[in-house]
């Protein structure tokens, strides 16, 4: 430190002002230009975050449709809103989705990721195959889906068809509306057995060489090595799994726009309808904020019990 | 000695297979997902190629009678603006490369090699910003947006380029963290300003990382559907994604799903282009650089 704090008395830096010359030292200096080059992030920060996190919570304590003078009703937006059936049934549609995607989309990840990290010939063409879905995955995987879940002349009933299952209703009926959606997720999950995977080759071999000396058999590998070991990654995918599955969105809407008998009507996209359709503005911001408090309680949920499944490499144990 | 008998050529084979047991599992559990996976995109590709007659028929021919190449021509002609769709999409792209490649990398350098007073409080909030739900943001700020005039309009898109973005600020700054602090005394010693040393010397090793921020701005700024349905209303100003979803709807165009699949083969080549090249590159850049993440 010592080398920097003569660098620093002996560097002084003239900035010539209305006022005359300013001096400024190296510390000084290093501390604007710093802040000259994050600014446009914070300034953005500042208005798009945390005043939208401001305005949209003042927003949701009115009744404003911005056609009509808003007038003050406190928290009754959100009173009125858990009585509400929608709400019940929009959290009830979009936890059900949620659940499932987690629960069989990490399996088949997990799975995945443990056969392309098999060291087979050609294995890099197979990563590629896997990742294709997740890497394409968006409102073009929404509109194919749309047309391969098509009951008369979509693709899954065709398959179907040649192994003598009778065609499905997938997006016609309130049965399989969502498991349709649960269905094309899980065709995404291959993408994620690439996060897997990476997580997997930095499990140290000899692991599970000792463990075999001890006598452990595969199956006892993978519980005592493998899991705890990749077990970190769980926790990101299922934390991140659970952010984004609950604002889950798009594609209930460009698939089923709500479902039949809005079975596939998710929370965002009754949101949605509330303040772009309804324009009822501050009871939507209401809604917002009701799922970003759902959303941080089953966040903190995970985190509380990570402590008991996550393992993490040179962890204390108390 | 007692003569060997000869071994049957189905036992020879089912001794190999039962000793390669491990390979044949795997490559028959890989080969039976990978074409399930692909199921979805080849008949995208065989559907696309179909006469229009033959697109409904039940069953489903996968390989089609005549291969109509001309769909892949008529969607650009007979799809009401998609190549000015491709075209907004083409700027919205360049606009938020360019903006999260640059601002991106100031914003890192400055958390990664600058000290200044509270840059670590300022770091947690880029961090708790990453995880933040959207959901309580959106309306407020479709709202500004509004009153600033900015409907119908790509200053949305501007701004969030140019603004950072704290996933790219993350994996910039911890990039950059990796790189010896000796390069930026050295320079410091020759006399270059703070500035200078981010472009002359710290850029040029930034290749790889900058090149996947560039590929995951891409991916996400082309296939992003939501912002363009808030901000946009006027179909000139569709990117092609929003246009691929609307012409479903489309009463002239929307039910001929040979040109609707054409135009998503279309709209997912260059992802999948993209892809490829970058992985390349991903490669080359750690083997010339030899740093190691």
């Amino acid at each position: 430190m010592r080398g920097r704090a003569l660098m620093v008395a002996g560097q002084t830096v003239r900035i010539l002002s209305k006022r005359g010359s300013l001096h400024l030292s190296q510390r000084r200096r290093e501390a604007l230009v710093a802040y000259m080059l994050i600014s446009p992030w914070f300034i953005a920060f500042l208005i798009f975050t945390a005043g939208s996190m401001a305005y949209s919570f003042g927003l949701s304590l009115y009744k404003a449709d911005f056609l009509t003078p808003a007038k003050f009703v406190g928290l009754s937006n959100y009173s009125r809103w858990v009585r509400d059936e929608m709400f019940g049934l929009s959290l009830y549609n979009t936890l059900y989705m949620l659940f499932f995607s987690i629960f069989l989309g990490m399996p088949v990840s997990l799975a995945a990721s443990m056969l392309l990290n098999l060291h087979l010939r050609g294995i890099t063409f197979f990563r590629t195959v896997f990742y294709m879905p997740a890497l394409v995955s968006g409102i073009a995987t929404f509109v194919l889906w749309n047309i391969i879940l098509n009951k008369d002349f979509g693709l899954l009933n065709w398959l179907l068809g040649l192994v003598g299952l009778p065609p499905v209703p997938w997006l016609t009926t309130t049965t399989w509306a969502k498991p349709s959606i649960v269905l094309m997720n899980l065709w995404a999950a291959g993408g994620g057995s690439i996060l897997y995977l990476a997580a997997l080759q930095a499990v140290p071999q000899e692991l599970y060489e000792s463990a075999s000396i001890d006598g452990a058999g595969r199956w006892a590998r993978f519980r005592h090595v493998t899991l705890p070991q990749i077990s970190p990654t769980i926790f990101l995918t299922l934390v991140t799994g659970i952010i984004g599955g609950l604002q889950v969105f798009l594609s209930t809407m460009v698939m089923t726009n709500g479902g039949p008998y809005y079975s596939t009507t998710t929370y965002m996209l009754v949101l949605y309808r509330t303040a772009w359709r309804d324009l009822k503005w501050g009871y939507a911001s209401a809604q917002a904020w009701l799922l970003f408090i759902i959303i941080m309680l089953l966040t903190l949920l995970v985190f509380r019990s990570s402590a008991l499944w996550v393992y993490y490499e040179g962890e204390l144990k108390k | 000695m007692p003569a060997r008998a000869q071994p049957g050529l189905l036992s020879q084979a089912g001794r190999y297979l039962r000793r390669h047991r491990l390979q044949f599992f795997g490559y028959s559990l890989l080969l039976f997902l990978s074409v399930s996976f692909a199921f979805p995109f080849v008949w995208m590709v065989s559907t696309s190629l179909k006469p229009a007659y033959e697109v409904t028929t039940y069953p489903i021919r996968l390989i089609p009678s005549i291969w109509r190449w001309d769909n892949y021509v008529r969607v650009w002609q007979e799809v009401p603006w998609a190549p000015r769709w491709a075209l907004n999409s083409l700027l919205l792209v360049e606009i938020g490369v360019v903006g999260a490649v640059i601002s991106n990398t100031m914003i890192a350098y400055a958390f990664a090699r600058l000290r200044f007073p509270g840059r670590e409080p300022l770091f947690m909030i880029v961090l708790s910003v990453m995880m933040l739900p959207g959901v309580v943001t959106v309306i407020p700020n479709y709202l500004i947006w509004t009153k600033l005039k900015a409907l119908d309009t790509y200053w949305p898109w501007v701004v969030g380029a140019f603004t950072g973005s704290s996933f790219y600020i993350f994996m910039l700054r911890q990039y950059m963290l990796s790189l010896p602090y000796d390069l930026d005394e050295a320079a410091r010693m020759d006399g270059a300003g703070y500035i200078r040393t981010l472009v002359q010397i710290l850029v040029p090793l930034l290749r790889a990382p900058l090149i996947a921020v560039a590929v995951f701005q891409f991916l996400g700024i082309y296939n992003d559907f939501f912002s363009a349905i808030l901000f946009l209303r006027n179909v000139r100003l569709f990117p092609l994604s929003l246009g691929l979803v609307a012409i479903r709807s489309h009463p002239q165009v929307g039910w001929r799903l040979e040109l609707v699949m054409a135009m998503s083969t279309c709209f997912i080549l260059p992802m999948i282009i993209v892809y490829f090249v970058a992985q390349q590159y991903f490669i080359e850049g750690v083997v010339l650089t030899g740093v190691r993440r």
